[in-house]
């Protein structure tokens, strides 16, 4: 440790300057401790100056830190020597092009290892394990009583279309079960996953639908997005799709990923988000724009 | 309403024979009160009272079925 030195000034920052100075340091390598931060006075009667104490932090600090870098080295070299040890039994030429340039190559295989072994995974992963019959049959059990429950008895039929428990509800009752933007259906669908997720095999999906709701959405969606790429090609101006749910934007964003002259992206927290179709290169004032077209947007969604 | 939101509660959470619930009516407006074991009552609230959302959605469709409201008090 270091004892403090004391140090005056005009103003504490003076202070500080003049501590520095005289023991050519940084402001950063030294603490300070100030003890009076001192006053101008009244017409430069009763001037005080400041005083602080400075003590320097620099041997500790810098020893700490030292050792942190030898430990970073010492530790990205036995890396490195691993690497070598186990491409030398590979091949011989490489140990010596890696040891040249140790710390970047090892770090470079590092991230390079990673998503690669991700990405097998992915591809290594058998396919799901299916859920039983009975499993099915448990899950169609459980809508009826919902919906019996609900005071909307209708017929429910569950299949399995490729890894996702397709659950379909009889369209008695459309209107009601969708509800607005469909919030009653989705949240259905919600309460429905997480009652029978702890029953269901991993990777299993499961989607509710009720009469023909999902498909028609989808396409009144894929025709909104459309007419309004259109018209932000024709009058640059940003347009927004307000509320969307993942799976809604996923279509829109779909829908439009083939045309190169907009681009649509989605903006918001939580899980309804909006859409802005825009047109590239107008980045900087769509966040306002998208704003201000927002209820002339409200209206036109409504209207189609 | 409230056999429903026992349908759904019991399969929510980990104790299924600790779910309670009440429900009263007031000039339309239907409460129900649902009572879980404390341990359960993350799951019937969820991330960001998703579940407990839901819950409620789902109970105002069947409310509004009747010309009603509808309220969804979870107790602690």
């Amino acid at each position: 440790m270091v004892q403090g030195k004391d140090f005056y000034g005009g103003t504490v920052t003076d202070a500080i300057a003049e501590a520095c100075q005289q023991l050519s340091i940084s402001q950063d390598a030294l603490d300070i401790e100030i003890l009076e931060t001192g006053s101008s006075g009244i017409f430069g009667l009763c001037r005080k100056k400041a005083h602080i104490r400075v003590t320097k932090r620099e041997e500790q600090q810098d020893v700490a830190e030292q050792e942190q870098a030898q430990e970073a080295r010492t530790q990205s070299g036995q890396k490195s020597r691993q690497k070598t040890a186990e491409q030398a039994e590979s091949a011989d030429p490489t140990v010596r092009k890696d040891s040249g340039r140790k710390e970047s190559g090892s770090k470079e295989d590092g991230k390079k290892t990673a998503p690669r072994s991700a990405r097998h995974a992915e591809a290594d992963q058998p396919p799901p394990e299916l859920p039983s019959e009975e499993r099915m049959a448990e899950i169609q059990e459980d809508i009826s009583t919902m919906l019996e429950l609900m005071g909307f008895p209708s017929t429910v039929t569950v299949i399995l279309k490729k890894y996702t428990v397709a659950c379909h509800i009889s369209e008695e009752y459309e209107e009601e079960l969708v509800g607005r933007e469909g919030r009653t259906l989705d949240s259905l669908q919600y309460l429905l996953r997480k009652m029978t997720s702890r029953h269901l095999p991993d990777r299993i999906m499961l989607s509710l639908d009720v009469g023909t709701y999902r498909e028609r959405r989808a396409e009144e969606l894929k025709e909104l997005a459309l007419e309004l790429a259109a018209q932000v090609r024709e009058e640059g101006k940003t347009q927004a799709i307000p509320a969307l749910n993942p799976s809604e934007r996923r279509v829109v964003h779909m829908v439009l990923q083939e045309d190169k002259t907009i681009r649509s992206r989605s903006v918001g927290a939580g899980l309804f988000k909006k859409v802005l179709i825009y047109k590239p290169g107008k980045k900087k004032s769509f966040p306002r724009k998208g704003k201000g077209k927002k209820g002339q947007q409200a209206e036109r969604t409504s209207e189609s | 309403m409230k056999e429903l939101i026992s349908f759904i509660a019991a399969r929510l959470v980990d104790e299924p024979a600790e779910v309670h619930t009440e429900q009263h009516e007031d000039d339309g407006t239907v409460t129900v009160e649902l009572r879980v074991a404390k341990d359960d009552l993350g799951k019937v609230i969820g991330r960001q009272g998703r579940t407990a959302r839901a819950m409620r959605t789902v109970l105002a469709a069947m409310a509004a079925r009747d010309e009603k409201r509808s309220r969804l008090e979870i107790v602690e």
